[in-house]
């Protein structure tokens, strides 16, 4: 049994040599289709990744209201209705909206440079509520975030990311001063590193806040709190806003629309993110490619075959006078059928075999030119390849087939 | 008795007409013997060997091969029969041009239940028997006429088959090529295998114990 299936393998691989072209040719559909089948899958894995690790870092529970660059003629708009771009005041309006938002926090970049840190990075400066960190879920590797007091009392102290600690050295340390355009501040946190590389989409602007520094945002409340002072006019970059669950991500999005609407007169001088939204478009993208993929794999795979089962009908007509020979050396119908099954799924699984070697190549191509995280697994691999097994097996069924029902008498007459 | 035919009866159909080609042939071979049938071309002298092989069933009469009833038995059981108890050569020697030689001898065992060191034995033991041995390894195409035969004879005998069926054997080959294998024929039957050759040349029956004549479906 095993000495014979071997001997088909031969006489299969052999056959295949003869006709080297023609076999390269029959399997192109096969090779195109594990291909896809294989970029799709490793595609699909790396891109939810990091789609996935790009979002959760802006909270699934979270909506970020941030501020917007107005063009000129929107600018003259804007003083006309009397919005003041993003600032106190819609905090205050937010955090009074409804039960269903928990916390609202705020930042501010700032543009400025630290001084005489003599260090070649230029970090972000970033004013924020106390309860920001929680909000982003930024974790602390030594002293505390900025509190409530800090702003109230208007102190001079900072927060830090890790790697700027690092390359601050002693002075990086919970204790050290930083000067800020003419002012010293004392740190009195540093932030947990992140490992996570910033992300590359434009749209989703969260940077990791590894070289980050943290001031207090001057508040003259508690933001958490309905205040008693508005502050008329002061430019926010973002509002963040938490949700109590992510049932009711949608709802409270809706509603933060609308008192947005209403606050700033009708002036879009804002864009309200919602992280939830981003991963729902973000895996829809991701369902829409791999349904285009899919279609294609399957077309290829579906021609592949038929490439398949067209060049082993011609290999089984032209090898009547052979099938007679056989069968007059005592090779029963099976026999038969079984040889050409081997030889057609020997034949695909060259074309798998080709098929996984160019989709590496494709995949790393992919990698390079779009430069999308990719990940290759096991699966992705074997995956494309058993697929194409099976189709060769099924489409070399019918030819097997009729190799096995031809009339060994006819098969001898034929020269 | 080896084999039995009994009032076999063979007719093609070809659109509206009806072809006869075997009219009731009767024939009995004994163990060892060598027979040959000699007949015009298409006198039907394949068609009965195809019967006689389990190739073909006819559409009427009785053959008992070795005392087995062939025509009740099944595709499979056929397929059996031919490869432990007959050896097949025709006219054409149709080795497998992408085997050499000794894979070429082997074929049968590839649908036969011997185990390989049987095989191996038996191949080589062929080989040898026609001559062949220092040609082991070369492919069919590097082979003249007369050598493929004696490769398609070594073929048949590898499995050490009660009878061989040759149809035409000499019929693409040269006179001093056919004379080598009719002697080759000869020895096999000395060894005790029993032959039966089909021909329309006359020469080729004078190397036989018994000649019959195929004229008009029947054997005389
Ligand atoms: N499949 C077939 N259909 C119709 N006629 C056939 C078929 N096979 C053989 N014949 C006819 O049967 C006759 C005998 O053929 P065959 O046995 O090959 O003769 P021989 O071997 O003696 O030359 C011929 O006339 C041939 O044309
Ligand atoms: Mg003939």
């Amino acid at each position: 049994m095993i000495r014979q299936g071997l001997t088909f393998v031969i006489t299969a691989y052999r056959s295949l040599l003869i006709h080297k072209l023609r076999s390269l040719l029959s399997v192109l559909g096969i090779v195109c289709g594990v291909m896809a089948v294989m970029v799709m899958i490793s595609t699909g894995e790396g891109a939810k990744e990091e789609v996935l690790s790009r979002i959760e870092r802006l909270g699934l529970k979270n909506i970020y209201v941030s501020a917007k660059f107005l063009s000129q003629e929107q600018q003259k708009q804007v003083q006309r209705k009397k919005s003041y771009g993003l600032s106190l005041f819609d905090v205050d309006y937010l955090a009074s909206l409804s039960p269903m938002i928990t916390q609202v926090g705020a930042v501010q970049k700032v543009a400025l440079t630290p001084v005489g840190t003599g260090i070649d990075i230029t970090p972000n400066i970033l004013k924020c509520t106390p309860n920001y960190s929680e909000l982003l879920g930024l974790p602390l590797r030594s002293g505390r975030f900025i509190t409530v007091r800090d702003s109230l009392e208007k102190r001079q102290v900072c927060v830090i990311g890790a790697v700027l600690s690092g390359r601050l050295g002693r002075e990086g340390r919970v204790g050290g001063l930083i000067r800020i355009d003419d002012l010293l501040y004392t740190i009195v946190g540093v932030l947990k590193k992140d490992s996570r590389e910033p992300a590359k989409s434009a749209k989703v602007t969260n940077q990791n806040f590894n070289d980050t520094i943290f001031l207090p945002l001057n508040i003259p409340h508690n933001l958490t709190k309905f205040g008693s002072s508005i502050a008329q006019y002061s430019e926010l970059s973002s509002i963040v806003l938490e949700v109590d669950g992510r049932e009711h991500v949608e709802s409270a999005a809706r509603l933060i629309h609308r008192a947005m609407e209403y606050n700033h007169q009708g002036v879009l001088d804002y864009d309200v993110i919602v992280p939830l939204e981003l991963l729902d478009q973000a895996l829809a993208a991701q369902k829409t490619f791999n349904l285009v993929l899919s279609v294609i794999a399957a077309v290829s795979l579906l021609v592949g075959g038929i490439g398949i089962m067209n060049i082993m009908l011609a290999t089984v007509t032209e090898r009547r006078r052979e099938i007679g020979i056989r069968r007059a050396v005592g090779a029963t119908r099976r026999d038969i059928a079984y040889q050409f099954l081997a030889e057609s799924f020997l034949l695909t699984m060259c074309g798998g075999i080709l098929g996984v070697a160019s989709g590496f190549a494709s995949v790393f191509v992919i990698e390079t030119l779009a430069g999308w995280p990719i990940e290759i697994t096991v699966l992705s691999m074997t995956v494309p390849f058993v697929l194409a097994c099976v189709t060769g097996v099924f489409f070399g069924y019918y030819p097997a087939v009729q190799a096995a029902k031809m009339d060994p008498i006819k098969a001898l007459r034929t020269v | 008795m080896l084999l039995e035919v009994e009032k076999v009866y063979k007719s093609y159909q070809l659109g509206r007409n009806t072809i006869p080609v075997l009219q009731g042939v009767d024939l009995v071979v004994k163990k060892g013997e060598f027979v040959s049938i000699m007949g015009t071309s298409g006198s039907g002298k394949s068609t009965l060997l195809h019967i006689l092989g389990g190739l073909d069933t006819p559409d009427r009469g009785s053959y008992r091969l070795n005392k087995k009833d062939m025509l009740s038995l099944s595709d499979d059981e056929r397929s059996w029969i031919r490869g432990h108890w007959l050896g097949f050569v025709f006219q054409t020697f149709d080795l497998l041009p992408e085997f050499d030689l000794v894979e070429n001898v082997s074929l049968p065992f590839l649908y036969n239940s011997s185990d390989p060191e049987t095989m191996r034995k038996q191949v080589e033991n062929a080989i040898e028997r026609v001559g062949l041995a220092h040609r082991r390894r070369h492919r069919p195409f590097e082979l003249s006429g007369g050598e493929m035969q004696r490769v398609a004879i070594a073929r048949a005998l590898a499995v050490n088959p009660k009878l061989i069926l040759a149809d035409e054997p000499t019929g693409n080959l040269d006179s001093r090529s056919s004379r080598h294998i009719l002697e080759l024929f000869q020895e096999l039957h000395r060894s005790g295998t029993a032959i039966i050759l089909v021909s329309h040349d006359e020469k080729v029956a004078a190397v036989s114990e018994r000649t019959l004549h195929m004229i008009d479906g029947y054997l005389q």
